[in-house]
C-alpha cells in the first residue's frame, strides 16, 4: 500500500523506548490525536505505528495567553506572524509493525531514520488494517468503528473464530455500556453470516430484548432465520444425576466432618448403583444414607445420619432438581440459536451450580463428540461449536474463592479451545474476577474503568494492551472501549456500535418516575387540619410554626 | 524636522545621534522631540530608516578642567565660548525598520545603513501610521527584537511605546494591554523574583 497523502510531520528519532520513535508536526486541524495511527514507508512496506504520547513542543509564551479576549492568532499577527504558526507537537509513536497476511502485524526492530516523513493511515487503509476480516465475511463481529475517526469511517470487525476458541473478556465499571457491547457481540453472531450457537448466563434478565432480532430484516436470508429463546427461572431443570459431590456439598453448606463422610459414601454409592439401573435420584442417595454402612451397624438411628437426611430431603423439595428432567443440549444451544439463560430470582448458590452443571455437560458433549466417543442422537452429542457468554463472570470464578464453577470454567478456558467450547466473561469488578481466569481471555474489550483495583486487575491480567491504552480507561465515555488480542490486528479505540435490537438494560431515570407517580387511593384526611378526602396533601407553613 | 545627525554606530542597527545644538536647528525643538522611546526617521536616497530612541547621554568634554566659578552656563559663555559648542547631547538609535517612498515598510532589521552625518528627523503622523499600518492592520513585529535588548531602560522604553500605540490605536488596545502586561511583569515582578 502506498502513501496516499500528504506528510503530516518528519521522524525526530528514537523515542523513550526500543520501540517508538518521535516526530514533530504542526497538526493546525488536530487530527494527530492520541490513539490514532501514522506510518512511514520502508522500501514498500507501509510500517504503522499508535500515537502515545503528544506533548507540545512550542507555543506562544503563557503570559500571551492570560487574556481570554485576545486572540493568540490575532497576537501573533502583531508580532509579525503572518500566518500565525500554529503549536508545534512531539508525537511519540509506538511502533506496531508492517501487516503480514500470514503473521500479523510484524515488529520490522528498526525505527524510521531522523528527518522520514510520516503520514497519517487514511480511513480505507485502517479498515484493510485493523480488522482480519471484511464485513459480512463468515466470522467477522463488527463491533463499532475506530473512535479517533469520525464514526462508521473505519469500522472494526472482530474475528470470531479469534475469541470463541480462545475466549472473550469484557470488562467495564457499572454502566460503561458492557452488557450493551455484549448484545452488539451476539447480535452479530445471530447475523446470516455467522449463524452461532449461543448461550446466555443472564442474572439479571436483562438480555430478553434480543427476542427481537428474530423479527429485523438485517438477520434473515433466504435460507436463514435467527431464534431466540428464553429460560426463565421456572423453566430451568437440573436433572439430578448431573450433581457432582461438590456440587450437593456446595447446595448443603455447613456439614461436619461425618455428614461429609456419609454423604461421600452415599453419593458414591448411589452413582455406582446408577450404572446398573440408570440415572441415581435423590431417592437412590436417600436409601444409600441409610444403608448402614460395614463398620455402623447402628447408622439409621445415628443423629448425624438424620440431620443429612434433612438437608437432602430439603434439597429434594426444591422445584429446580428434577431426577429426570434437563435441559437437552441440543435444544439448549444450536446454529442459529440464542439461548437466554434468565437466572434472576434463583439464589446464588443455586445460580452456581446450574452454571457449572451446565457448563460441565457442555463440555462434556464436546470432548466426547471431537473425540469419537458420542455418536448422532445420544444426549451428549454436540456436533458444533458453542460460545457461552456469562455476565457478572465474578460471581463465576471469583478471585477470593473456589467455587463449584471456578473448576469448570478454568478447564474449560484451558482446554475449551480443542474441543469448541468458548466463553466469554463480563465483569464489572475485574479485581474480584479470578486472575488466571482474566489472563485466559485471549480477546479483551475494555470499556470505561474507574477503580484503581480493577485497573490494575486489567494491566497485570491483559498483556496485549499497552501502557499508554490502559492509561485511557478511566477517561473513556458510555460506549467507547478498547479492543485488544486475538481477535484484531492490534489493540484500538473504539466507538461501540448502536444496537439494532433494543438494550435490555437501560440506566433507570428515577427522578422521572418519582415525577410521575401518582398515587391513586386518595389521601387519609389529615387528623389535626382536616384535609378533605380526595385532596392531596399539602404543606403549608406559617409564621407562628415553631420552624 | 531635524533634530540631530549620525556620529557614529556600534552596529548594523544601533547608531549614536548628536542633538543638534543652539543655532543648528532650523526649526526649533523640545526636548519632548527627543525623549526616550521616540520613534525618528534616517533618511537615505529613497528609503526611510525607521530607529527607536532608546539611550541619552550628555557629552561633556572638558568638565573638571576649570574652577567651578566659571563653570555656569553664564561665565562660560564669557571667559570659553568655544567649550559651550562641545558640550552635547548624543541620544542611542535602535533602527527598527524601513519605510519606502510608496509607502511600504518593513519591520526588523533593515538591510541599509546610515552614514555619519545621516540626518535625524521626528517622524510625522503619517510617518508613524505608514509604518506601523503599511499591511493595513496594526503591526509591532520589531518588538520582538526590541524585548532582547539587555539594557536595563529597555522595558520602560517599550511600555511607553506601546501606551502611544494604544492611545493612536484603540481597536488593538487590548491585545497592546496584553503586552505591556506582559513587560510590566518582567520589569516589576521577576526582578523580586530572583530577590525573595
Amino acid at each position: 500500500m502506498s502513501a496516499l497523502h500528504a506528510a503530516v510531520g518528519i521522524t525526530q528519532g528514537p523515542g523513550e523506548t526500543a520501540n517508538s520513535y518521535v516526530f514533530i508536526a504542526r497538526d493546525p486541524h488536530n487530527h494527530l490525536r492520541h490513539g490514532e495511527f501514522v506510518y512511514y514507508q520502508a522500501e514498500e512496506r507501509m510500517v504503522l505505528g499508535r500515537i502515545s504520547k503528544r506533548e507540545l513542543a512550542r507555543s506562544l509564551p503563557d503570559n500571551l495567553l492570560a487574556d481570554p479576549a485576545v486572540s493568540p492568532d490575532h497576537l501573533a499577527g502583531l508580532l509579525g506572524l503572518d500566518p500565525p504558526p500554529s503549536g508545534l507537537y512531539r508525537l511519540s509513536v509506538s511502533l506496531l509493525g508492517y501487516l503480514d497476511k500470514a503473521l500479523g502485524f510484524v515488529n520490522p526492530h528498526a525505527l524510521p531514520v531522523p528527518g522520514t516523513p510520516i503520514y497519517l493511515a487514511a480511513d480505507a487503509q485502517l479498515t484493510a488494517l485493523l480488522s482480519r476480516l471484511s464485513a459480512e465475511a463468515t466470522g467477522a463481529v463488527q463491533i463499532g468503528s475506530l473512535l479517533t475517526r469520525e464514526s462508521g469511517r473505519v469500522p472494526l470487525q472482530l474475528d470470531a473464530r479469534g475469541f470463541t476458541s480462545t475466549h472473550l473478556a469484557i470488562i467495564a465499571s457499572t454502566g460503561a455500556g458492557k452488557s450493551y457491547l455484549a448484545g452488539v457481540i451476539v447480535e452479530e453472531l445471530m447475523m446470516p453470516h455467522n449463524r452461532a450457537a449461543v448461550l446466555v448466563i443472564d442474572p439479571h434478565a436483562e438480555y430478553d430484548t434480543l427476542e427481537d432480532l428474530q423479527r429485523l430484516p438485517q438477520f434473515a436470508a433466504a435460507d436463514y432465520a435467527p431464534q431466540v429463546q428464553i429460560l426463565r427461572p421456572a423453566d430451568i431443570k437440573v436433572r439430578m444425576s448431573s450433581l457432582e459431590i461438590g456440587d450437593l456439598r456446595y447446595l448443603m453448606p455447613n456439614l461436619s466432618e461425618k455428614m461429609h463422610n456419609n454423604l461421600n459414601r452415599a453419593f458414591k454409592d448411589s452413582r455406582s448403583g446408577a450404572r446398573a439401573r440408570g440415572r441415581w435420584t435423590f431417592q437412590h442417595l436417600r436409601e444409600a444414607i441409610t444403608k448402614p454402612a460395614d463398620d455402623t451397624p447402628e447408622a439409621t438411628t445415628d443423629p448425624t445420619v438424620g440431620a443429612l437426611l434433612w438437608r437432602v430431603e430439603a434439597l429434594a423439595e426444591n422445584k429446580l432438581f428434577d431426577a429426570d428432567q434437563d435441559l437437552k443440549l441440543g435444544e439448549l444451544v444450536r446454529p442459529g440459536l440464542c439461548t437466554i439463560l434468565q437466572l434472576n430470582e434463583i439464589p446464588e448458590r443455586e445460580q452456581r451450580v446450574i452454571v457449572a452443571t451446565i457448563l460441565r455437560r457442555l463440555n462434556q458433549a464436546r470432548m466426547d463428540t471431537v473425540r469419537g466417543r458420542t455418536v448422532r442422537g445420544a444426549e451428549n452429542y454436540l456436533p458444533y461449536p458453542v460460545f457461552v457468554l456469562i455476565e457478572e463472570a465474578h460471581n463465576y470464578a471469583p478471585a477470593s474463592d473456589d467455587i463449584i464453577t471456578s473448576a469448570v470454567l478454568k478447564q474449560i478456558l484451558s482446554e475449551g479451545r480443542k474441543f469448541g467450547l468458548g466463553v466469554g466473561l463480563i465483569s464489572q469488578r475485574p479485581g474480584k474476577l479470578d486472575s488466571d481466569v482474566l489472563s485466559q481471555c485471549m480477546t479483551q474489550c475494555i470499556l470505561r474503568v474507574v477503580n484503581s483495583v480493577d485497573q490494575a486487575r486489567i494491566a497485570e491480567s491483559v498483556g496485549s494492551v499497552g501502557r499508554d491504552l490502559l492509561d485511557e480507561l478511566p477517561n473513556l465515555s458510555k460506549g467507547q472501549a478498547i479492543i485488544a488480542g486475538a481477535s484484531v490486528n492490534t489493540p484500538v479505540l473504539i466507538q461501540v456500535r448502536t444496537r439494532l435490537t433494543p438494550h435490555g438494560a437501560p440506566d433507570p431515570d428515577a427522578p422521572s418516575q418519582w415525577r410521575s407517580y401518582r398515587n391513586d387511593e386518595p389521601p387519609e384526611p389529615h387528623p389535626a387540619r382536616g384535609i378533605p378526602p380526595g385532596a392531596y396533601p399539602v404543606l403549608t407553613f406559617h409564621e407562628d410554626d415553631p420552624f | 524636522m531635524q533634530i540631530g545627525t549620525i556620529v557614529s554606530s556600534r552596529s548594523h542597527t544601533l547608531y549614536t545621534c548628536r542633538i543638534l545644538g543652539r543655532g543648528e536647528a532650523a526649526e526649533a525643538f523640545s526636548p519632548a522631540d527627543h525623549a526616550l522611546g521616540t520613534l525618528v526617521g534616517m533618511r537615505l536616497e529613497d528609503v526611510t530608516l525607521v530607529a527607536i530612541l532608546t539611550d541619552t547621554q550628555l557629552y561633556n568634554p572638558d568638565y573638571g578642567s576649570r574652577s567651578p566659578r566659571i563653570t555656569q552656563p553664564d561665565a562660560l559663555a564669557v571667559f570659553a565660548p568655544d567649550y559651550l559648542d562641545e558640550l552635547a547631547t548624543l541620544v542611542e538609535l535602535t533602527v527598527i525598520g524601513s519605510l519606502a517612498e510608496d509607502g511600504s515598510a518593513q519591520q526588523g532589521c533593515a538591510s541599509l545603513a546610515a552614514s555619519i552625518g545621516t540626518v535625524v528627523s521626528t517622524l510625522s503622523e503619517a510617518e508613524f501610521d505608514a509604518f506601523h499600518t503599511a499591511g493595513g492592520s496594526l503591526r509591532i513585529a520589531y518588538l520582538p527584537g526590541l524585548l532582547a535588548n539587555p539594557q536595563p531602560q529597555m522595558l520602560q522604553v517599550l511600555t511607553r511605546l506601546l501606551a502611544v500605540l494604544a492611545e493612536r490605536y484603540p481597536d488593538e488596545a487590548p491585545s497592546l494591554q496584553l503586552l505591556a502586561d506582559d513587560i510590566a511583569w518582567r520589569t516589576s515582578i521577576r526582578p523580586l523574583e530572583a530577590r525573595l
